[in-house]
């Protein structure tokens, strides 16, 4: 007797939690959708970062890209129809330019809606072309000068992927991808908006869930501080001084390129061309991943020169300067996550 | 009845654990206070990506764009719901739709203020091929945001673009023309 009411009132007690947990996960207004931790957000974007990286560079012989796939992923396209199947998937990433520094598919704006089973997201694409032979300018060039030089351009390739994610034992997989090329106009048959709903809190969001590895506010930390390149170097967040803002991104001992240390990293950053209205750095396809305690990251990068609004008033396009990619190693110091090496390796097909 | 008071005791006892894990895993969901929380960066990152698809598909009649915002909410001299949703409409009238691409932001930077966030991103709007013509940048620039939270979830309060403009180079960064490329 006194066992059974033993068992009685521990699964009430179970009950109360699951019902509590279950309120969390369910969200308002439908029962159906199980809502995400900001992990899974993460996982899911780091997901289609990886992407472009495999994509571009068929490493791994294209597996790399299909391994990024369920074992039943599709990925559909007007230009190939519906690709399934691991070989096959590989087989798709291999062709066309290729090479461990090509970068080409520059991925933004990804949105990602819970459902039942999973996730369903979209993002915009747009294909960059890079020239491969860039004349030399000198030894050390008025950066100024270089501006609106054009070496490279747009591809007519771009539009949105719609994808459906599915978390695996392996972590978060592509189960379908299809990319929509840009169309002008209504379309009856394309759903116009996913929703929005909150984000599950989750232990793991301020404490890595294995020893070495990072939480999600580390993840969002350092987003944050590879997507202040650009504010940082090209305008100083908005102020008259880009100096202090740029070599504030890096610890103190860090390493880009010719220059170490703060003044040398600040007088790097006062060499190119600014202002406080100024935009020129766009980065993206950031992927982060934890090392040894601390952590490293790429990234694509694509340097515009945007037409000023008079030049725009008369259609004159923006160029493409620069593209390529960024291999950094991040430190976390007691002000937060900085960079503490950086390289640039400029795209480049095989 | 001993053992009904024993019985019942486990019962509370039992009852007192869920309760009190519970209200632990509620108590998580605040021990950030003034600053953000993991969710909420994601929350607004999440507006902060669906601007150029409310924009671009003028979905809802443009409603879906203007409902980013809060009731008071500004986009540039643009105020309010109606307003914003006219906006959303009437940009790009003719091209909008739901696989209509153009603007592309990047460059995604949230901070925490007393009231809410602040943040920045990129902006690249494109004009992506169709029919064979070639894509071409057409304009960039720098937005600038303020969020607050309401019931429903994160909202722009005000967001400014400031078109791409290059500053003037020191004098001193001026090479004398006999010595350039």
């Amino acid at each position: 007797m006194r066992d059974r009411i033993l068992a009685i009132g521990v699964a009430l007690g179970l009950c109360m939690l699951v019902a509590v947990h279950a309120q969390q996960t369910r969200t308002g207004g439908s029962t159906s959708v199980v809502a995400l931790t900001a992990m899974d957000y993460i996982e899911i974007k780091q997901l289609v970062n990886r992407y472009a990286f495999a994509l571009d560079t068929a490493s791994r012989n294209g597996y790399d890209y299909a391994d990024l796939f369920s074992a039943d992923g599709v990925f559909d396209s007007n230009s190939r129809g519906r690709v399934q199947g691991r070989d096959q998937l590989a087989a798709l990433a291999r062709g066309g330019k290729k090479g461990p520094l090509y970068v080409n598919h520059y991925i933004m704006n990804h949105i990602i809606e819970p459902t039942a089973d999973g996730a369903v997201g979209r993002q915009y694409l747009i294909n960059i072309s890079h020239d491969q032979n860039i004349p030399s300018v000198g030894p050390n060039p008025n950066q100024w000068d270089l501006v609106g030089q054009k070496r490279g351009s747009l591809d007519t390739v771009g539009g949105h992927y719609e994808d459906v994610y599915t978390k695996t034992p392996e972590g978060w997989r592509f189960r379908y991808r299809k990319l929509v090329p840009s169309k002008s106009g209504p379309d009856s048959t394309r759903a116009a908006m996913l929703k929005m709903y909150p984000v599950k809190p989750d232990p793991t969001d301020t404490r890595p869930s294995v020893p070495g590895g990072l939480s999600a506010m580390d993840y969002i930390e350092i987003e944050r501080l590879v997507a202040s390149y650009g504010h940082a170097l090209d305008n100083g967040y908005g102020t008259t001084d880009n100096g202090e803002a740029y070599a504030g991104l890096y610890t103190s001992d860090a390493t880009f390129g010719q220059s170490t240390g703060y003044a040398q990293l600040a007088a790097l950053g006062r060499k190119q061309p600014q202002g406080p209205q100024y935009v020129r750095h766009y980065l993206t396809n950031h992927v982060i991943e934890p090392f040894a305690g601390q952590a490293i990251g790429r990234q694509y990068l694509v340097v515009v020169d945007m037409p000023e609004p008079e030049a725009r008033a008369k259609g004159t396009p923006g160029s493409i300067f620069l593209g390529g990619h960024y291999e950094d190693v991040y430190q976390k110091t007691p002000d937060g996550w900085r960079i503490r090496t950086r390289r640039l390796f400029r795209a480049q097909a095989q | 009845m001993r053992n009904l008071n024993v019985s019942v005791a486990i019962v509370t006892v039992a009852l007192l654990i869920g309760i009190s894990a519970a209200s632990l895993v509620r108590a998580q969901q605040k021990v950030t206070g003034g600053s953000l929380t993991a969710a909420d960066y994601v929350e607004i990152q999440q507006l902060v990506a669906r601007y150029g698809y409310a924009v671009d598909t003028h979905a809802d009649n443009g409603y879906a764009y203007a409902d980013l915002f809060t009731a008071d909410g500004t986009f540039g001299n643009t105020k309010g719901r109606e307003a914003l949703a006219e906006l959303a409409r009437t940009t790009q009238k003719e091209r909008g739709g739901p696989a209509y691409t153009r603007h592309f932001l990047t460059n995604v930077i949230i901070y925490p203020t007393p009231d809410g966030a602040r943040g920045n991103q990129y902006l690249m709007a494109l004009d992506v091929s169709e029919g064979g013509k070639p894509s071409s940048i057409v304009h960039g620039g720098r937005y600038d945001d303020v969020y607050v939270k309401t019931p429903a979830g994160w909202r722009f309060k005000s967001r400014q673009l400031y078109p791409a403009k290059i500053g003037v180079p020191p004098p001193t960064a001026k090479l004398p023309p006999s010595t350039r490329r």
